[in-house]
């Protein structure tokens, strides 16, 4: 075994810390998943409906956790684990972490507006006292605060954020953006007759909404790769799929995709981008689908070019001699040979594909705040830019590093599996 | 010689084609697409026979397949309409906003040869120094930046913390009073944020290309001869070295400036500057047909003469290249 600090070390910390940190959060989700279980063989109709797409996240993502624990364990032997580890292969664990457990790591739900009185545009490292109260039900908002019982408070739950609070004899006192503000002890929420007081913590400060930013960066991750995968995908299989033809085929069909694919590379396709998400509207789909028609023409010509040349090698030859048939010459003879090129190709179509939607999402053509993805949050932090620096600096340096991370990743390939090199 | 021209015919005749593809692809998307861009000129009091009018006087009235062969025959005159919404011809419209666009692509262009052979030729000089070092890590880490990002941030730092040079716009209000010299500064002082925003990913590109043909072209024989014949060292980079690698670069720079002519749009839109990105996105936001068509008629146009260009003068520059391999 080698010394030094390994894959399994890298690992172990991360699940070891994670567990270590959010140990409440953990637990909760556990619990609920547990009863959750025992009403799907109790009534399955209503468990089924209750199931929606956060609470399936969370649930995920603790089976993942579970199954990560298990592997390293299992595995722990395994040469691949006790690899020592550099700096990219340290960060692709850890981003690959941050996309898997985000519900685990966030404090909070990316879409939640704390409130927008007291927690918008908070900075860095800074933390609240949370606790809720039942003294007023149905609010009646004057911006910002409810006009009723003159408290700046969550509108949903009724969760009151504080700069701080203490007790005395039946009053809560807390203190509002330097006010200070009693409520009866008998509405607060309690336990044990001691009121509920929770820490908020938002470590890269809040934004215009007050939701928190950490949380929205960690799955604005989320939705970049997400997109990146599915976009690079779709190129990949049409750049192959149409570069074998091209290359294999008669000229006559050959020089129409060729000029097909040259009308594609000569069309500005962020443009062609925008009017079709302009046009038919953006969704999942179509984003993923115009990033992937646009991005297949470098692939085409490598296995084109490839092909071509491949042709008239006396392997092929004689493989097509023996009669066998078209698709498995592609996956026999050729696609090994240019698995390299297309490896690296992709990799960097990777790249490009988080960065042309990252610039969608900056004109306001990306997916709807439900989704909070970088290029939005950039968008948005522009106009307080004055104010709130934090807005724009930490989604850009999430999505530098992302990219950094993808090219460095793919130039290692390159070097790999280059046999010139 | 008589080859190249057949060959550069061809080329040309393809062009045209694709040119042809590419406004065709547009009519019909555009056509697709929901929305009617004459909603906003018509008053729901209207009686029906003057929005029948309305709509006639957009040309939209008639069958579609007849609208696209009247547009096909009149866009090979050049005519592409008037604008829905500035109420012009569209060539008028572009004629007003094509020269910014124009003037920061060509300007961002030399600057990026410019700073790119400096550059690989400071770190060719300080060969695995730190210079060196430092060059190549800068250039790595420049080709993972956005534009929109490098926007962003240098509108951050130089606009609002330190307040020394103006975020958005070409000119100042006060710029007709300023005196000649006045107005020069006042231009540069506006474009210098969005051309080092535009300059900045190229540049590193060229830098990387260039640095790596300047050490390939150093270890060839002729190099060799030229040191033992007693040439001195800076004659030879900059004479024979630096001439040799730059060769492979002027069809990048083709494509570049292509890119240039239709990817400055999201630093026109962050800076407020109005060129043909802003004016295309415009025309999209706004369903008019005929200036979204024009627009992308112009991009494509320059990306295929960018590209025809490069390759005419990677002919000229260098004679023994093989024709046929170049124009392939």
């Amino acid at each position: 075994m080698k010394k030094g600090f390994s894959l399994l070390h890298l690992m172990l910390l991360i699940l070891i810390s994670l567990i270590l940190i959010r140990f409440d959060r953990i637990s909760e989700i556990s619990n609920q998943l547990a009863s959750w279980i025992g009403l799907l063989f109790t009534d399955f109709n209503s468990a089924w409906s209750q199931l929606n797409l956060s609470l399936f996240d969370d649930f995920m993502s603790i089976i993942i956790l579970l199954h990560v624990i298990v592997i390293t364990l299992l595995f722990k032997n395994n040469k691949l684990f006790n690899t020592k580890i550099t700096l990219l292969g340290g960060s692709l664990i850890l981003l690959t972490a941050a996309i898997l457990f985000a519900p685990l790591i966030s404090n909070q739900n990316p879409n939640f507006f704390t409130d927008v009185g007291t927690t918008k545009l908070l900075p860095p490292m800074s933390s609240k006292k949370v606790f809720s109260t039942t003294e007023c039900t149905s609010h009646n908002f004057n911006p910002g605060r409810c006009k009723k019982c003159g408290l700046s408070i969550n509108n949903e739950n009724n969760m009151v954020f504080a700069d701080s609070c203490y007790l005395s004899g039946t009053n809560f006192c807390f203190f509002q953006k330097g006010t200070k503000k009693t409520l009866p002890l008998a509405s607060i929420i309690t336990s044990e007759n001691k009121p509920i007081v929770k820490n908020a913590h938002f470590i890269l400060g809040t934004d215009q909404f007050g939701r928190d930013v950490f949380s929205r960066v960690l799955y604005g991750a989320r939705v970049s790769i997400l997109i990146g995968i599915l976009a690079t995908l779709i190129s990949l299989t049409l750049g192959i799929s149409l570069g074998f033809w091209a290359g294999f085929s008669n000229s006559r069909v050959s020089i129409v995709l060729t000029r097909i694919n040259e009308t594609f590379l000569l069309f500005p396709m962020i443009f062609l981008a925008i009017m079709i998400l302009m046009f038919f509207g953006s969704n999942f789909l179509s984003i993923v689908l115009v990033l992937g028609l646009s991005g297949w023409m470098g692939l085409f010509k490598i296995v084109k070019e490839e092909v071509i040349k491949i042709k008239s090698k006396d392997y092929f030859l004689s493989s097509k001699a023996l009669g066998i048939p078209k698709r498995d010459l592609l996956f026999i003879d050729i696609l090994p040979v240019i698995a390299v090129p297309i490896t690296v190709n992709t990799l960097f179509q990777f790249g490009n594909v988080i960065i042309a939607e990252s610039a969608l999402s900056f004109l306001g053509l990306s997916l709807s705040s439900d989704f909070p993805s970088w290029g939005t949050m950039i968008e948005n932090g522009q106009e307080y830019i004055r104010h709130a620096w934090w807005l724009v600096t930490f989604p850009s340096l999430a999505l530098v590093l992302t990219l950094l991370l993808s090219n460095n990743f793919a130039q290692f390939i390159n070097k790999k599996l280059d046999p010139r090199i | 010689m008589k080859n190249l021209i057949k060959i550069l015919t061809r080329r040309i005749l393809t062009s045209l084609l694709i040119l042809y593809l590419i406004i065709s692809y547009i009519f019909i998307l555009v056509r697709l697409a929901p929305g009617d861009p004459t909603h906003k000129f018509i008053s729901p009091d209207l009686k029906s026979e003057y929005v029948k009018k309305v709509q006639e006087s957009f040309n939209l009235d008639k069958p579609i397949l007849s609208q696209y062969f009247t547009f096909i025959s009149n866009s090979f005159k050049g005519d592409f309409g008037y604008s829905f919404n500035h109420r012009i011809k569209v060539e008028n419209v572009i004629s007003e906003y094509l020269p910014v666009t124009l003037i920061i692509a060509l300007l961002s262009l030399s600057i990026q040869l410019i700073a790119s052979i400096l550059l690989s030729l400071a770190a060719f000089k300080s060969d695995g120094g730190l210079l060196d070092k430092l060059l190549s890590r800068a250039s790595v880490i420049s080709y993972a930046l956005p534009t929109f990002v490098i926007g962003v941030f240098l509108v951050m730092i130089f606009s609002v913390y330190l307040n020394v040079l103006p975020a958005s716009g070409i000119q100042s209000y006060n710029h007709g009073d300023l005196s000649f010299i006045g107005k020069i500064l006042d231009y540069a002082a506006h474009l210098t944020l969005p051309l080092i925003t535009v300059s900045l990913v190229g540049t590193a590109v060229f830098y990387k290309y260039l640095r790596d043909n300047l050490a390939t072209v150093k270890n060839q024989q002729f190099v060799l001869f030229l040191k033992a014949n007693g040439y001195s060292e800076n004659k030879i980079l900059l004479k024979h070295i630096l001439p040799n690698s730059i060769l492979p670069l002027i069809s990048i720079a083709g494509i570049e400036f292509g890119i240039l002519m239709g990817g400055t749009l999201l630093t026109e839109v962050i800076f407020g500057i109005p060129g043909m990105g802003r004016l295309t996105i415009d025309a999209i936001f706004t369903n008019d047909y005929p200036l979204v068509i024009g627009c992308a008629f112009t991009s494509a146009l320059f990306m295929i003469l960018a590209n025809l260009l490069a390759d005419i003068v990677k002919i000229i520059i260098n004679r023994n290249l093989n024709i046929e391999g170049a124009l392939a």
